[in-house]
């Protein structure tokens, strides 16, 4: 599920027509081969200007077509949660201001899911206990918010490349809680980085050919999508499937095969990017 | 998680809980499904093919509405953020619901045949208690079966849960920053050697785990074989695996290949829900 392609003045079905006969043809829209990767680049917002607002960490997530997800980290202190009262609150939201052509339903119940998704994966990369600061009474309130300012396909993995390098090595100030006791400063880090992929499998001409790294019209076209979230050893963080035909096993490890041979580029173009400023 | 190999309610690893289906009981829609499987209670109700206004109009659209019998209350105080965050959670649960059920009703339903309509789908979340998005899914598909709705295959949805096995050394959480880089290596050699354990149709309280051993937690849904035999299932159609939190720290490495243990297992365990939906198909005389 991603947002609809931006097709300007052409009709999606013939955007869509065109994008299947490019495909019979081995071509993608945008030149690529089939098994490569847009490689993204993270613009890492100073720190000193923005500390008065709460801004924690501000990243602008690109690739070299057309997705750009602005990435907001702001922290404040409050409760824990009752279920869990050593560890700390992060939320997520994602807005996406510059769609207003489609169906506003739609659109609300894609941003949920991708805040859910962007989330779950987050918690399970990242020790919620660092952001304690007094078990059961006061811990780091961090409010992840996303913006999709154009989105190109891909929308998990942008979302989520574009957290994780907000994240990752964020340093939590140094602060004075209501009560007047000093919070000395913290430095946030992953026991795993999550890298995300989407694939879109096409069965034309009887034969499957994987696309990877899919932009919105190859998804809206795709017989089957597929998100691959992985970690450094290459295990499975999170895995996303949906399509019109089903798949066998096979294929389903040869999307995670293809998602960890690029794992190691994109890690290095989320954190090479973050530890800049530092 | 007893001793004996048995879970708390009694089953085993690889037991499902006690299914329960009843359909056409909602008269104002086209098809309805009451269906439960333990203590989770889900029932779809389908509207349509029906004639509507929309952008793609060479086939049908899907409008998937997940409400829930029983949200939770509002507070007041100082519990009055948190409580509002677990709304706002189980409110994207719900649209998480919403999307998996358009997926899989854009890979089973025949939308092709029905160019400029709508087909409408009303979830309602009775109970939640584990295995919510395969509880939801059998539902759709008996309410589109009720509903007459073409189909390409029927499917059926299988959760489970994966855990570390248990004779293993206990893991005990890392400390410092030289066991940090020390544990979750032995860990990962361990969790290497041994295969995941697999529990099928898990409870909320196994879904939401003890913080150590759960590492994932899955979602299957597999077509019916196309030889019609009862010994396979036809392929996974839709499928959403997410690891748990604080599991990964203790070396609860999720690999391709207990992937594919999991998948075998969702396959076996789809062919009872199978046999489940071919029983209740008793023609009314």
């Amino acid at each position: 599920m991603s947002l609809p392609p931006a097709t300007g003045a052409v009709e999606l079905g013939s955007f869509k027509q065109h994008v299947i006969r490019l495909l019979t043809q081995s071509k993608r829209l945008d030149g690529r081969p089939f098994d490569s990767i847009r490689v993204p680049h993270i613009l890492y917002e100073n720190r000193q200007d923005t500390k008065i607002n709460r801004v924690l960490a501000s990243t602008l997530y690109t690739d070299d077509t057309g997705t750009c997800v602005n990435c907001i980290v702001t922290g404040v202190f409050g409760p824990p949660p009752p279920q869990h009262p050593e560890e700390g609150r992060l939320t997520v939201e994602v807005t996406a201001p510059f769609f207003p052509g489609y169906s506003a339903f739609q659109i609300e119940g894609t941003l949920h899911e991708l805040a859910r998704f962007v989330r779950s994966t987050i918690i399970s990369c990242l020790d919620l206990t660092e952001l304690c600061v007094i078990s059961g009474e006061a811990c780091w309130v961090l409010r992840v918010e996303l913006i999709v300012m154009n989105a190109d396909g891909g929308l998990r993995a942008a979302t989520l490349h574009a957290a994780v390098a907000a994240l990752h090595n964020l340093t939590l100030p140094k602060a004075r809680l209501p009560s007047g006791d000093v919070v000395e400063s913290r430095c946030l880090c992953f026991h795993r980085i999550p890298v995300a992929a989407t694939i879109g499998l096409c069965g034309t001409a009887g034969s499957m050919q994987f696309l990877l790294d899919t932009n919105a019209a190859e998804e809206s076209v795709a017989d089957v999508l597929l998100t691959v979230v992985i970690d450094e050893t290459d295990g499975i963080v999170s895995f996303l499937h949906h399509g019109r035909f089903p798949l066998l096993l096979p294929h389903l490890t040869d999307a995670i095969d293809m998602v960890a041979s690029h794992g190691a580029a994109l890690r290095s173009a989320i954190l090479k990017s973050s530890n800049l400023p530092q | 998680m007893s001793r004996a190999s048995l879970r708390r309610d009694g089953r085993g690893h690889r037991e499902m809980r006690g299914k329960e289906l009843r359909t056409s009981e909602l008269t104002q829609f086209d098809g309805s499904a009451w269906y439960s499987q333990g203590l989770t209670t889900v029932v779809a109700a389908v509207n349509g093919p029906v004639a509507a206004r929309q952008e793609d109009y060479r086939k049908c659209g899907v409008q998937v509405y997940v409400n829930r019998a029983v949200r939770i209350p509002r507070a007041g105080g100082t519990d009055r953020l948190c409580v509002e965050e677990q709304r706002v959670e189980q409110r994207r649960m719900d649209a998480e619901v919403e999307m998996f059920l358009t997926a899989s009703i854009q890979a089973v339903v025949r939308l092709d045949q029905f160019p400029r309509c709508v087909l409408e789908v009303h979830v309602t979340i009775l109970a939640d208690d584990g295995a919510l998005l395969s509880v939801a899914t059998n539902a759709l598909m008996c309410a589109l079966l009720d509903a007459g709705v073409p189909c390409r295959t029927t499917v059926a949805a299988v959760s489970i849960v994966a855990l570390t096995p248990e004779d293993g050394s206990p893991v005990t959480a890392p400390t410092t920053t030289t066991t940090t880089t020390a544990a979750p290596e032995a860990s990962s050699l361990l969790s290497s050697s041994l295969p995941l354990a697999l529990l099928l149709d898990p409870t909320r309280v196994e879904e939401g785990g003890d913080g150590v051993r759960t590492c994932a937690t899955a979602t299957f849904v597999l077509s019916n074989s196309a030889d019609g035999s009862n010994n396979s299932s036809g392929g996974v159609l839709v499928s959403q695996l997410q690891t748990c939190p604080r599991s990964s720290m203790h070396g609860g490495r999720m690999s391709s290949k207990d992937l594919v243990g999991m998948v075998a297992l969702a396959e076996r365990a789809a062919v009872s829900i199978f046999s489940f939906f071919r029983k209740c198909n008793v023609p009314l005389e």
